[in-house]
Parts: C-alpha cells; sequence; structure tokens
C-alpha cells in the first residue's frame, strides 16, 4: 500500500472526506483487504489517540504555582524598576563633553555662574504610606505567604489574601479606604498618590474612594472594570460573576462583553460569567459594610487633622476629650442625638497646672467633638441594632468583631507628665456610663480620637495606652450583649443577636456556651427548628458536659443525664 | 484503483475562535501589558492544564514537566508585549510552548538516555479505575509511538491530532506554510501509524 493511501485511510478513519472521496475510498477498500488491514491499524491508532487526549500529567500544581507567581513577581518588578542605565551613560557623555568644550574655550575668561537656583514651586510632600489599620487573618501573597499586621505599610504591587476568617482595612495613599473582606484576594497593582488600580482575583473589596484629585482610581475584577471618581462602593469577584454595588456617587463599569455603563447610588450591578448584566437594589448586607468602610473613612479622616491647640485660661477649667471609647464612627450627629448624652455634661472640672495658665503652655490635643453613645440606650428603632462596641448601626447587625482603628495617640505632654496617676487607663476601658448616671469623668485624660473595637489589635503607631477590654462597671462588654440578647428573646428582636453571637462563640470565650444556647433558643422563637437543632448539635460537640448539656439533650430527644 | 485515481483528502479546518474564552485572554493580555501582574496570574490559572496537557504530549516521557510549565510562562511573560493580536492567543500560547518543548527535545535527544522508565503519573478525572487504567495505557502507547517521529513532525502532529488544531493555526503557530503542515502532518500519520501497529503487536505478544 503507498503512502498516499494510508494517508487517504487516514482521511476516512478521521471523516475528513468528501461524500464521494469516501465512496472511492471504501470501493477500493472493498477490493483490497491489505487496505482493510491498514484502516484497522489507523482506527486503532486513532483511538488511542482519542484515549491520550485528555490524559492529563500529575504535576504538582501547588508548587508550581509558587514558583510561577514567585516569577512573575519577580519579574513585574524588574519591569518596574526605572531603568537609570541609559540615562546614566547619556549624562556621562554630556559631562565629558561639558568638560571638553570648556578645556579648549578660544579665549574669552571664563565665569562660571552657579545657575539660578529657582526656588520649588511644589512643596515635595512624602507620599502617604499604604497603611494596613486592621488585619485579622491577612498574608501578602509573594513567593511565600507572609503575614502582615495592623500597623504595617504595604506597597505599590502586593497582592494581599484574607482567610476564611478574615478582614482587613487598608488606608490607601490617596486617602481612600479599603476594605477586605474574608476570603478576598486583591491585588495593589498600583497604589500611588494620584492612581489607584486594584484588582480583585476573589472575594470582595468595599472602597471609599477620596475627592482627591488623580489620574485614574480603578478596581478590575475578572473582564469587568470599575472605575471612581469619589464614592463609596464594593466589587466583588466570585464563581457566579462580578457584583458592584454602589452606596454613594457613581461608577463607571467597563465590561468587555457588554460595553461600558453607570451603577448609581443605591443600585448593585451583577455581570454573571457569560456576560449577562442584571441591575438590583441594594441588600442590606452590602449596605452595611459600605456604610462601615464609610464610617471607618470619616472617622480615620478625623483623626488624622492636625491637632489644635488648646489653652486654658489661668485658673480656667479644661474641658475633657469628648471622644470616647464607644463611639461609632458610622453614627451622624443626627442618629447619635437620641442616645447621646450632650457633650456639656461630660465636661469635667479640671484644676489646670500652673504651668498651663502661662500662654506657653504645653500645647494639648484638642479633638473634634464626638458622639458619646449610651449603652443602656442600646434598642433603637427597628433599623438600629446593636453592636457589642456599645454603639448602633443601622442596617443589619454588626458583627461583633468590629474592629477599632485608633489614631496616633497623642504624645504626653509636660501637663500630662506632670498630672502622673490620675492619668491612668480608666477612661480607656470604661465605656460611657448610662445618661441617668452620667458622673464627670474623673481626669480629663487626653483620649486620641479612637473607633470603636472590643477585639481590638492596637497599632503600633504611637505609644498609646493599651485599651483595656471594654467594660461598663463590672460587666465585660460581652456580658451586657448577652444580656440583652437574652432578653431580646421575649422582647423580639433576638435575631439581630445572632452574628454577634456567632463571633462570640468563634472566639471560644467564656461565654461562647451561653452564646450558643442563645442562638439556638433565638431559632426556637423564630420557629426554626431546624437551625436550633443545629445549634444544639453544635454546642452538644463543643461542650458535651456544658452548663446547657441537659437542656441541648432535651431539645434534641436525647435523655437528659 | 490507483493512488492516483483516489482524491486528496481535505484537512480538518481551523476550528472557529473560541468565543469569551479568547476575548478574556485578549484583555487579559492588555492588562499584562499594562503590568498588571494579577492578570498574568489570572490567564496562568486560565490555561496551565492546557499548557501542560500540551507540554506532555509534546514531550512525552518527562518527569520535568513542572519545570517545562514554568520555563513556557516564563518565555510567555517576556513575549507578551510583542503579541499583536494578529491571531489567536491561544495560537500564540501553543507557539510557545512548541518552542520550550522543541528545544527539551533537542536537548534530551542529544543525552541519548533511555527514558522509558520516565513516564510520569497521569490523571484521568471522572471515569471508573478500569477505565482510566486503558487509558493510561493507551496513552503510554502513543507517547511511545510518537518517540519515533521527528521534533518537527511530532509537534505538527501533536498539535492536530492531540490539541485540535487546525493546518492552518498550526502554520502560524509554528512559522511554516501550510503545505508544510500538510505535508509533515501526513507523514506523522504514516509513521505514527505504523509505530502504533508495532507496539500493538508487541502489547499481544506480551500478553
Amino acid at each position: 500500500m503507498t503512502r498516499h493511501e494510508t494517508e487517504r485511510l487516514w482521511a476516512l478513519a478521521a471523516d475528513e472526506l468528501e461524500l464521494d472521496d469516501k465512496r472511492y475510498v471504501e470501493l477500493h477498500l472493498s477490493d483490497c483487504p491489505e487496505c482493510t488491514d491498514s484502516l484497522e491499524a489507523v482506527r486503532i491508532a486513532r483511538r488511542a489517540l482519542a484515549s491520550a487526549r485528555h490524559a492529563a500529567p500529575a504535576i504538582d500544581w501547588v508548587h508550581t504555582d509558587e514558583r510561577v507567581g514567585a516569577l512573575v513577581e519577580k519579574r513585574m518588578r524588574s519591569v518596574a524598576r526605572p531603568r537609570w542605565f541609559p540615562f546614566a551613560v547619556t549624562g556621562v557623555l554630556v559631562a565629558t563633553a561639558a568638560a571638553v568644550t570648556v578645556m579648549f574655550w578660544p579665549s574669552q575668561e571664563l565665569i562660571v555662574e552657579p545657575p539660578p537656583t529657582e526656588p520649588p514651586l511644589v512643596q515635595l510632600v512624602a507620599p502617604k504610606p499604604i497603611r494596613v489599620e486592621l488585619a485579622r487573618s491577612l498574608t501578602r501573597v509573594s513567593a511565600e505567604l507572609e503575614p502582615v499586621l495592623a500597623g504595617e505599610t504595604l506597597k505599590s504591587g502586593d497582592v494581599l489574601r484574607t482567610g476564611v476568617a478574615g478582614r482587613a482595612f487598608v488606608h490607601l495613599s490617596d486617602s481612600s479606604h479599603v476594605r477586605v473582606s474574608a476570603s478576598t484576594q486583591v491585588a495593589l497593582t498600583r497604589a500611588e498618590a494620584d492612581d489607584v488600580a486594584l484588582t480583585v482575583t476573589r472575594g470582595r473589596v468595599a472602597v471609599r474612594a477620596s475627592h482627591e484629585a488623580r489620574r485614574s482610581f480603578v478596581v478590575h475584577a475578572g473582564d469587568v472594570s470599575v472605575s471612581v471618581v469619589g464614592t463609596v462602593f464594593s466589587v466583588s469577584n466570585g464563581p457566579d460573576g462580578v457584583e458592584v454595588a454602589v452606596s454613594e456617587g457613581e461608577v463607571r463599569v467597563a465590561s468587555g462583553d457588554s460595553g461600558q455603563s453607570s451603577v448609581l447610588a443605591g443600585q448593585r450591578m451583577l455581570i454573571d460569567p457569560r456576560g449577562k448584566v442584571k441591575v438590583r437594589t441594594l441588600t442590606p448586607a452590602l449596605e452595611r459594610e459600605l456604610s462601615e468602610v464609610q464610617g471607618l473613612a470619616e472617622a480615620v479622616t478625623r483623626a488624622e487633622q492636625p491637632p489644635g491647640v488648646v489653652v486654658a485660661a489661668k485658673g480656667g477649667q479644661l474641658a475633657a476629650p469628648r471622644t470616647a471609647p464607644g463611639a461609632l464612627p458610622r453614627l451622624t450627629p443626627e442618629e447619635s442625638k437620641a442616645r447621646v448624652v450632650e457633650p456639656e455634661a461630660m465636661v469635667a472640672p479640671v484644676q489646670a497646672p500652673a504651668a498651663m495658665a502661662a500662654p506657653e503652655a504645653p500645647a494639648f490635643v484638642s479633638l473634634e467633638p464626638e458622639t458619646q453613645v449610651e449603652v443602656e440606650r442600646i434598642d433603637g428603632p427597628g433599623t438600629v441594632f446593636p453592636s457589642l462596641a456599645g454603639g448602633s448601626t443601622r442596617g443589619v447587625p454588626f458583627k461583633r468583631d468590629e474592629f477599632a482603628i485608633e489614631a496616633p495617640a497623642p504624645k504626653p505632654s509636660a501637663m500630662e507628665q506632670g498630672r502622673g496617676p490620675e492619668s491612668d487607663e480608666s477612661e480607656w476601658s470604661t465605656l460611657p456610663k448610662p445618661a441617668a448616671a452620667v458622673q464627670p469623668a474623673p481626669a480629663p485624660a487626653p483620649l486620641p480620637a479612637m473607633l470603636i473595637v472590643p477585639s481590638l489589635e492596637p497599632m503600633p503607631v504611637a505609644p498609646a495606652p493599651q485599651p483595656a477590654p471594654v467594660r461598663t462597671g463590672s460587666k465585660s462588654l460581652e456580658q451586657l450583649f448577652l444580656e440583652k440578647a437574652e432578653a431580646s428573646l421575649e422582647k423580639g428582636g433576638c435575631d439581630r443577636y445572632l452574628p454577634g453571637l456567632e463571633d462570640i462563640v468563634i472566639e471560644g470565650q467564656d461565654a461562647a456556651q451561653l452564646a450558643r444556647v442563645l442562638r439556638a433558643r433565638c431559632f426556637e422563637v423564630q420557629l426554626r427548628p431546624r437551625q436550633a437543632m443545629s445549634e444544639y448539635v453544635k454546642y452538644l460537640e463543643a461542650f458535651p458536659k456544658g452548663r446547657f448539656a441537659g437542656e441541648a439533650r432535651a431539645a434534641l430527644g436525647q435523655e437528659s443525664r | 484503483m490507483t493512488a492516483e485515481a483516489l482524491p486528496m483528502p481535505r484537512l480538518v479546518p481551523t476550528p472557529p475562535p473560541t468565543g469569551q474564552v479568547e476575548a478574556r485572554l485578549l484583555r487579559l493580555v492588555e492588562r499584562i501589558k499594562a503590568d498588571d501582574a494579577l492578570a498574568f496570574e489570572e490567564l496562568y490559572r486560565l490555561t496551565r492544564d492546557d499548557v501542560a496537557r500540551t507540554l506532555f504530549h509534546l514531550t512525552g516521557r518527562r518527569n520535568d514537566l513542572d519545570d517545562l510549565v514554568q520555563e513556557t510562562y516564563v518565555r510567555l511573560l517576556r513575549a507578551v508585549p510583542s503579541f499583536r493580536g494578529e491571531s489567536q492567543f491561544r495560537t500564540f500560547l501553543y507557539r510557545v510552548c512548541g518552542n520550550v518543548a522543541l528545544m527539551h527535545l533537542r536537548w534530551w535527544r542529544r543525552r541519548r538516555e533511555d527514558l522509558s522508565d520516565e513516564m510520569p503519573e497521569q490523571i484521568f478525572t471522572g471515569v471508573d479505575p478500569e477505565r482510566a487504567a486503558q487509558q493510561a495505557q493507551a496513552t503510554k502507547l502513543v507517547h511511545r509511538a510518537l518517540e519515533t517521529l521527528s521534533a518537527k513532525k511530532r509537534v505538527v502532529f501533536v498539535y492536530h491530532e492531540l490539541c485540535g488544531m487546525g493546518p492552518e493555526e498550526i502554520a502560524q503557530a509554528v512559522g511554516i506554510s501550510y503545505n508544510t503542515v500538510r505535508s509533515r502532518l501526513h507523514s506523522a500519520r504514516l509513521d505514527f501509524t505504523k509505530a502504533m501497529k508495532t507496539l500493538v503487536q508487541e502489547v499481544e505478544v506480551t500478553s
């Protein structure tokens, strides 16, 4: 059989022949047993190829991914590094040429005047660092995963990843704020003061973009690019596609498949993997996330304002700082009025030291007037939910692990140092008391502007006093929260406490037992038996001999021991 | 019937562009050109299985496939700025794969080592173990038969028969003419069929 005939047999087996050609070859095969055998060999070969086509080699992808990732990062860094060599060579050549010219200049006397120094038109200011405000289970992705702690600075190009229970807040160079949700990977592709590009590989980020002038602020997620002017929005990238939600302002969404469109405040746009676009209204959970990042941004902005100078008159009184732990950043003044202790009530009479009477008295940090949140009025209107931090919020309940951002504490002045033990940590550790029981603060300790958080990790940016666990009287915040949650079983509305209770359970504190049982009871009250049973089962798994084991077994129909 | 009387077979035309996947790849390429490392990572995730499979077929019995995958992506990263979008990105990617594979094939053949024991483990997802074993055996035979082909013929044959590329696309990926692709492919088919026939007979005798 000739080579050409083998080709045709292969074409016949591959169904590559036209109908007439096919008839020719089949006619030939009927008269040629040798060709029939060859055709069979071709078919065997093709069957083997079909089997091999889907064979995938076993590769250690984890190892390979890391190696490729590291190489790519290295390569990208080298690309981004300024290429100084050509400029240096050019500079040397120019300098040499200038020197030669000077040496061989004909006759005139050379008067080399120094070039007039022009005053710089713009005062150079060091760009703000990209700072991590809060880091929980946050890592930087490079050749290896490096844990990132609160207070660390980041750089453009860093890739951040949060764990399943992680979260992070990042303050960008352009004064924008980014909240990184759990199970998220986001790259600070460009994070300059005038140009920001974030890339969300997976998960969700909520952004409060500042209004500072810049070239662009873009968030990439898959095929979607979200351009921002100055707004509050979030972008998530998941298996169901990309979701862009806006609570303030407007963003432009460019998708390769659906062109460019705008998302307005109160809207969320869903772009599924096939490029299909849907526009919906914001969900309460998204509203909560966005209000959180907005509140955080406002609080940090306030905290970063340059301190003023307050000089007490001779023999006068110095108002106590009005910011106290427990102030929720997200509360607007209007929202706070209902449950705010009048600032005047908080003024603490303090005898100013003699040194303060003089005009050159040491500067004292003046903080912005802040609202004082009252824990006892924790039950707000229907849309206001309690938080463990002692405040409340709108929308859906805040989780217990809301964090606090502390502004750099003012350096202890001579005045403060002279005050000695009066400036103890009591104000750091005590929540404001209920309105009815408000007493003047015992001593006016200069408090830094502080956003809330019970389980906070203080930033190492300043030698601020370590915030002790927030307590109200003799009760810890967890206890207060649990009491409120328990009371809500009768009053109704216990579902608002469920996330906070879950957080207490997750953190495995002493109150975890009660928190788990309260969740179960709440589900029972809400006629959700399946969830209640699940909570009881989890309780028994964690605390088989716990205080509420009998109740749990009874609820599950098991014999109580 | 003589050979001259038989019609010449046509080759399977280039498959149509892969639509959204290709468009997505092209968008990623634009971002990579703007030094977006994350875009490259995404591109890597999208294409790594295909690249690994192609390299596996092109090089056959190699245990250093992860090195080849790494080498391919390093070259791809260097080459992406020169991609002008005149062909499909998949073609461009296969070209990089082919260059890496050819380099390694030549290097291995210079060493003239017996590579018969270097068949890497294979994965067949979604099939029962018996069928997976049959497929592994078939893959082993195919790769042994591919060893009989020259490197150039092997690249064309693998691209067409195992990667599903059409002759025009192969011509672009390898940088040769359409007729050369036809010639190499037909020659490779002949050699491959012969080799497979021999190997199957060996297996039958052994069993």
